[in-house]
């Protein structure tokens, strides 16, 4: 990856990792996701079933942490992801 | 006279021991069903004790769905109101919708307070979560006084975009998309 483009990130972090992807790789969306995946080090099927809100609705602590180093988005957003995404431990 | 008996009631006594045994049987399942019902009991008290652990979440409504209690819990600070939906079944996906509390400025001037909807994590489809969340917040929300509840439909969910549409206008959400059909948004006047 050659740049590093900004994006402005909301509250949703679905879309704030797509906007991230397809912002920085310039091919189609299942080929974008899987070089980011592949450059980070990330599952390719982690993140795209967590984009598209199925199966996967959570983040490990490790994947959450990962995500917000590349993405570096704003605190009061990475605490609102936190909230939203950030799987808990059930105790229950 | 015990073998003269025998056979003088032979018949009844066949009656009778089927009874007995229909009973036996019936007491044990009676006795499983028990021990399964007090586990059940248990599962649920420290589900609802997991949930009133959090000090901002409430219980605000009770579903029964196929032999499952669903909880719908409200998640209420100054800034957001969310919900969840708790139950036995749900241990990793919690189907969830978040709102961001905000107000309508003219200048300087405040006009409404209304709700924005973050994201909608129905996470299993056609099994009515999505509508037990969403008439909860708009139920909540109109209690609370909000104008009004919009969102955005972002690209990320396109491949649903049709679902979605009549998902929010049974609701009687105002559901309009962009021209290539990329976004939309929706809107819900809650005091008009």
């Amino acid at each position: 990856m050659a740049k590093v483009v900004k994006v402005e990130f909301t509250a949703n972090m679905r879309f704030s990792i797509y906007l991230y992807i397809k912002s920085n790789y310039l091919y189609t969306d299942d080929q974008a996701i899987k070089v980011f995946a592949f450059d980070n080090d990330l599952s390719f099927q982690m993140i795209k079933n967590f984009i598209s809100g199925k199966n996967e609705t959570y983040l490990s602590q490790t994947d959450f942490d990962k995500i917000c180093s590349i993405l570096d988005p704003p605190l009061y957003i990475k605490k609102r992801w936190q909230k939203m995404y950030l799987v808990k431990s059930q105790l229950f | 006279m015990n073998i003269i008996f025998r056979i003088l009631f032979k018949k009844q006594l066949q009656d009778i021991n089927n009874r007995i045994f229909k009973l036996e049987r019936s007491n044990y399942n009676m006795k499983n069903q028990i021990q399964n019902l007090k586990c059940y009991n248990e599962e649920y008290s420290k589900l609802v004790a997991y949930i009133l652990s959090f000090s901002t979440y409430s219980i605000y409504d009770k579903k029964v769905r196929n032999d499952s209690t669903i909880f719908v819990v409200k998640d209420e600070s100054k800034k957001d109101l969310n919900f969840y939906l708790y139950s036995l079944n749900y241990r990793r996906n919690i189907p969830r919708v978040f709102t961001e509390k905000k107000i309508k400025y003219d200048g300087d001037i405040p006009i409404y307070t209304y709700l924005y909807i973050d994201d909608f994590l129905a996470v299993e489809e056609n099994i009515g979560n999505g509508s037990i969340l969403l008439n909860a917040l708009i139920c909540c929300a109109k209690s609370l006084g909000y104008y009004s509840i919009i969102g955005w439909l972002s690209p990320v969910d396109r491949e649903h975009f049709d679902k979605l549409e009549y998902f929010y206008k049974k609701h009687g959400f105002e559901v309009n998309f962009s021209e290539n059909k990329n976004e939309g948004n929706i809107k819900l006047i809650l005091n008009s």
